[in-house]
């Protein structure tokens, strides 16, 4: 009874075992996902990379980058069938914790203005546009911008 | 005539109930599952694994974890095939259930055990738990801790079980499990991972709460018919 069922919800640091579910879930999640060398170059990179985990199943992770003040968070991802129930939100907080902690003031992100449920996310926690760049992301038909988003982080104690 | 009534009843929002009976029913496309099941529940083959349910069930019945051990007339631990393919967890005992130490008896329990048969499943052909072994007081939601220091046991009991689909009944179920605040009506109507062995969890609403709310039994019965579906598929 090794891997037994822990029904809880926890945000830890993700694992190279975890990367064979955190690559699924970026499939289930993204028309254009991030491959699993993707995730493994960011481990390796030392990115701050969290994963929440329902109950033993990997569910949602993000990724951050942490340097010269500044955070940059590269990706939030929530399986599509466990959204809209607060992880994202959750998961967020987390980051945005750890960044203030390793030193940063800022946050900043891209989105894709297509991505309403992200930006009222993101905006409900104080971030705010700072910029566009344009025909950053693959879509359907041609390039899609990116909006770029930013927040101040309340320092750490 | 009939259907020209049913399209006006539609139209102005009334649902058509009909009697429960042979042609009433029209379960969803898949073929029934096998229903040539004869025996009682809780019947189990194999010796090392009847000690292991054994020695869980002692342990329950002598559990002092929490103060609702203070309370109980007995504990209750659970019932049905210890290979079940479903597994239906719902929220604590009742009343009914303390005093039989069977996990939804009394009318939530045949609620329970017809939406079961609606899809295919006896009663006996699924594994029925609760989150808490233990009846709380008056029925009050059970409180973190007392689900945090039950959940092992339940844990132990999928584990033991190995279903392929699990079923959460009702808000408490479904928000512990899950961690979330989230009201019940968003959280079902969707097949979440659950557990390392990624097993598909559906959650619908507590029978007790449809006898209550007989209309949303629409979705429910939509819950159930996604179970039904993910039964089909991982047989």
């Amino acid at each position: 009874m090794s891997a037994a069922v822990r029904p809880r919800t926890e945000i830890r640091l993700m694992q190279p075992a975890d990367l064979k579910s955190v690559a699924a879930v970026e499939r289930a999640a993204y028309q254009y996902p991030w491959s699993l060398g993707i995730f493994r170059d960011c481990l390796l990179a030392g990115y701050y990379c969290l994963v929440l985990d329902v109950g033993g199943s990997v569910t949602a992770y993000g990724i951050m980058s942490v340097a010269a003040g500044e955070a940059h968070l590269l990706n939030l991802c929530v399986h599509p069938n466990a959204q809209r129930l607060g992880y994202g939100r959750r998961l967020l907080g987390a980051l945005m914790l750890r960044a203030a902690d390793a030193g940063a003031d800022k946050i900043f992100l891209e989105v894709r203005p297509s991505n309403q449920v992200a930006l009222r996310l993101y905006a409900s926690v104080g971030f705010e546009q700072v910029g566009i760049r344009p025909a950053y992301y693959q879509a359907e038909n041609g390039r899609e911008d990116a909006v770029i988003l930013s927040a101040t982080l309340q320092p750490s104690r | 005539m009939t259907a020209l009534r049913d399209r006006y009843l539609k139209e102005i929002g009334i649902p058509v109930w009909r009697i429960r009976g042979a042609s009433a029913v029209t379960a969803p496309a898949s073929p029934e599952p096998a229903l040539a099941i004869a025996e009682p529940a809780a019947v189990v083959g194999g010796a090392p694994d009847t000690d292991v349910w054994s020695a869980l069930q002692a342990k329950v019945r002598a559990c002092t974890l929490c103060g609702l051990h203070r309370g109980r007339t007995q504990t209750v631990f659970g019932v049905g095939k210890r290979d079940a393919r479903l597994f239906v967890i719902g929220e604590a005992p009742g009343a009914d259930e303390d005093r039989q130490g069977e996990p939804f008896v009394g009318r939530a329990g045949q609620l329970l055990n017809a939406m079961l048969r609606s899809i295919g499943l006896p009663r006996a052909e699924v594994y029925i738990a609760n989150i808490l072994k233990c009846r709380p007081p008056n029925n009050r939601d059970p409180d973190p801790n007392e689900s945090a220091s039950c959940t092992p046991y339940l844990s132990q009991q999928i584990e033991l079980v190995q279903p392929r689909v699990l079923l959460a009944v009702g808000r408490i179920a479904a928000q512990w499990l899950l961690q979330t605040d989230a009201p019940i009506g968003r959280i079902r109507g969707r097949v979440v991972s659950y557990g390392p062995r990624n097993t598909p969890l559906v959650v619908t609403y507590h029978p007790a709460y449809l006898l209550r709310s007989p209309l949303e039994k629409a979705k429910a019965w939509a819950d159930l018919c996604m179970v039904k579906e993910l039964l089909s598929r991982s047989s």
